[in-house]
């Protein structure tokens, strides 16, 4: 009697742990996915951001962005023509940008906002969450995964994220932040699927934070993967040229 | 045998039980959110935030293609944006005998980049100035200035070697208006009033990856006209320099390492810059000049070059023997830069001064009979380099960015900790348009007895400036 007991315990944990490891890879493959939509490599776009002050005013950017990979990226600020000429240089955890009124390149941090949005620089910079977060299933429903990423390093911008993707194309339709206290910060909002080229992704990205209510709308205008850029491109020597 | 099975058992199943509970618990704190999501309507107003509830919308099915698959991105060949702007600032006399006087000045700065190809980019950045002041004697001034800030061409024959030659102007220093490690562009900014953008002519040939540049740099005309151009007349082949330039970012920290030959001297400057912790940035910086211009000398210069009678340039020159040879100057710079919240940003930096005056050499100087005519125009304008005196400050800024609506506020601070002397800097900004941008600022001293700043061209001023953008 104990035996089978025991057997069926044995049977039990090791069908376990043979579910969960052989959910890992379709989670990794479905992350790689999102990520290599969102920030191919070698890719360059032009973006369109728009924020939402509490007190009802509306700031809006267009921004060119040139990406070797999730840790190399520059960025040049379009408009409005107050900011033009503004650009931003990413290399792995390191973020600078260049102020053309002064001639001047400034360090900045990670988690500081992007262009006084509620987007971070991490969520528009660094799309490499298979790198700083470990990943669990937390819901599979008929159309959608939910999936739960906690932060492993402390690089990370954020403790906790929780993401909805759609079974049918890969999708994201959702995004929740947390920090470390388990406080939901912010809510992110996909919509407008396109493609551009061989990419498919949600050219529409709404951000709202839920500690201020204030709202930030990203739009993808045009995304071309697979470009030729240069390494002086992302040579801190070279922003303002 | 079988009560200890039993035992072990009962162990592994609760130990079981305790652990998918507590998952379940971790997984279950917000199940009101583990419910399908809805795609984001593209026809929704994200801003109309009375509406909570997201309607659903169906992936079309014919996705809309907005690049062709391998197409290139073409950058264009001509880029190119400016301002122009109206200024005025109002200065009030404390003297009672003396008028309140007044300064306008109308720039337009245009600024040009072409890449007629990939390998040669050419580049452009020109100030046209219409200044017009009231003095004390209510009578107007006017002048027109055009100055070259920057011009030149840069070659790029393979992708980790630039050439460039003309006139540029690069900062890589990370302190906030003053930069002891940096002597080739001398000249910072302080709020709100007009920007210093002079670059310098050199002929550059840079090795850059994305974590290295190495700089070896020529320059050739230290003076320049009063558009900026090299003064051919003034250049004299002794005063040629010679700089090299290291930057590195080296496990997130940038470093900055400059060595040169420059006002016939040697001169070398290092820094670094990093976050230490999460929104706090560290920077540093080093300074060493083997023989220093002292502030008398420049003063001097001033007076020679302005004019003045051979009588008070002969006295001035009788105090050089109360002064030190400047040899083997030391400056420093140690800051710290914290961001609060995103909105709010505090900055605070401890400046020692290496060429500073000394006690001794700031009473003799201050009591020199004419040191008002001495410092008239001299310190005219303050900027970033003439404003240390003494040796010892500490420098405090506060950024306060789009605190309310669009506005931006800007609280400066630099105080002598030898005399208690201070300058304060007050600016707000309102963001009116995409173009358009309004700035106020009131600088203003405070000098107490035997203060450094007793030199001050006004107590205080009040600027306004109109920015339009395009």
């Amino acid at each position: 009697m104990i035996n089978k007991i025991l057997t069926i315990i044995i049977i039990f944990l090791c069908s376990t742990f043979s579910l969960l490891s052989a959910e890992e890879p379709e989670l990794e493959n479905i992350l790689r996915f999102i990520e290599q939509n969102l920030a191919p490599e070698n890719f360059i776009g032009e973006y369109n951001f728009k924020n939402l002050r509490s007190d009802g005013t509306i700031s809006e950017y267009k921004i060119r962005i040139q990406g070797r990979n999730a840790d190399t990226v520059h960025l040049y600020f379009l408009e409005p023509a107050r900011e033009k000429g503004r650009e931003m240089l990413r290399l792995d955890e390191s973020i600078w940008t260049f102020i053309p009124s002064v001639g001047r390149v400034v360090r900045v941090e990670d988690r500081e906002s992007f262009a006084g949005g509620d987007f971070a620089n991490a969520d528009v910079l660094r799309v490499d969450w298979l790198d700083q977060y470990d990943t669990t299933l937390l819901k599979e429903t008929e159309n959608q995964w939910i999936i739960e990423l906690t932060a492993s390093t402390n690089e990370a911008a954020y403790a906790r994220m929780r993401l909805w993707v759609d079974k049918k194309n890969g999708m994201l339709i959702q995004q929740y932040f947390y920090d470390s206290n388990g406080t939901h910060l912010k809510t992110c909002l996909y919509g407008a699927v396109k493609s551009f080229g061989t990419i498919i992704r949600p050219a529409r990205m709404v951000m709202k934070n839920m500690i201020t209510g204030q709202v930030s709308e990203m739009r993808v205008l045009a995304l071309h993967a697979g470009q030729n850029i240069p390494d002086s491109r992302f040579s801190l020597s070279n922003l303002g040229k | 045998m079988n009560w200890q099975l039993k035992s072990l058992f009962i162990t592994i199943l609760f130990s079981c039980l305790q652990i998918i509970g507590a998952q379940e618990q971790s997984k279950s704190s917000d199940t009101e959110d583990l419910e399908e999501a809805d795609l984001l309507d593209d026809m929704e107003d994200p801003f109309n935030t009375d509406s909570d509830k997201e309607t659903v919308s169906e992936i079309p099915d014919n996705q809309e293609s907005t690049a062709q698959e391998g197409s290139e991105y073409k950058e264009p060949i001509i880029q190119f944006r400016g301002n122009t702007s109206a200024q005025f600032s109002f200065i009030p006399q404390s003297d009672s005998n003396s008028r309140d006087t007044g300064r306008g000045t109308a720039t337009l700065n245009l600024v040009m980049q072409a890449k007629p190809w990939s390998l040669l980019r050419l580049f452009c950045d020109i100030t046209g100035k219409y200044k017009l002041s009231a003095d004390s004697e209510n009578a107007l001034n006017t002048g027109f200035e055009i100055v070259c800030n920057q011009v030149g061409l840069s070659l790029r024959p393979v992708d980790q070697l630039n050439i460039t030659l003309g006139k540029e102007r690069r900062i890589f220093a990370p302190g906030l208006f003053v930069y002891p490690s940096e002597f080739i562009m001398i000249e910072g900014n302080l709020p709100g009033l007009e920007n210093q953008l002079l670059g310098i002519w050199l002929l550059r040939c840079s090795y850059e990856t994305p974590w290295l540049t190495i700089d070896t740099m020529l320059l050739p005309f230290t003076r320049v006209d009063e558009y900026g151009l090299p003064d051919l007349e003034a250049f004299n082949p002794d005063e040629i320099g010679v700089a090299g330039r290291l930057l590195w970012v080296l496990n997130g920290i940038d470093i900055g390492i400059t060595i040169g030959y420059l006002d016939t001297t040697l001169k070398a400057g290092c820094s670094f810059s990093t976050y230490i912790v999460s929104r706090l940035e560290l920077h540093g910086e080093l300074g060493y000049t083997l023989e220093d211009e002292h502030l008398l000398d420049i003063a001097l210069n001033y007076l020679l070059e302005s004019g003045a009678s051979a009588l008070l340039i002969a006295s001035l020159q009788s105090l050089q023997s109360d002064f030190q040879q400047r040899e083997h100057v030391l400056s420093a710079l140690l800051g710290l830069r914290w961001q609060i919240i995103d909105e709010i940003m505090i900055s605070l930096e401890g400046y020692y001064n290496g060429n500073g005056l000394t006690a001794h050499e700031f009473e003799v100087f201050s009591a020199f009979p004419s040191i008002d005519v001495v410092s008239q125009g001299f310190f005219n304008v303050p900027n970033s380099s003439n404003i240390f005196i003494r040796r010892v400050f500490v420098i405090g800024q506060a950024n306060f960015q789009e605190i309310y609506d669009l506005f931006n506020i800007q609280l400066t601070a630099i105080i002598g900790l030898e005399d208690g002397a201070c300058l304060g800097l007050v600016r707000s900004e309102w963001l009116a348009s995409s173009h358009s941008t309004l700035s106020i600022t009131i600088m203003g001293f405070y000098n107490p007895p035997e203060g450094q700043y007793f030199m001050r061209p006004y107590d205080w001023q009040l600027t306004g400036a109109w920015k339009i953008s395009f």
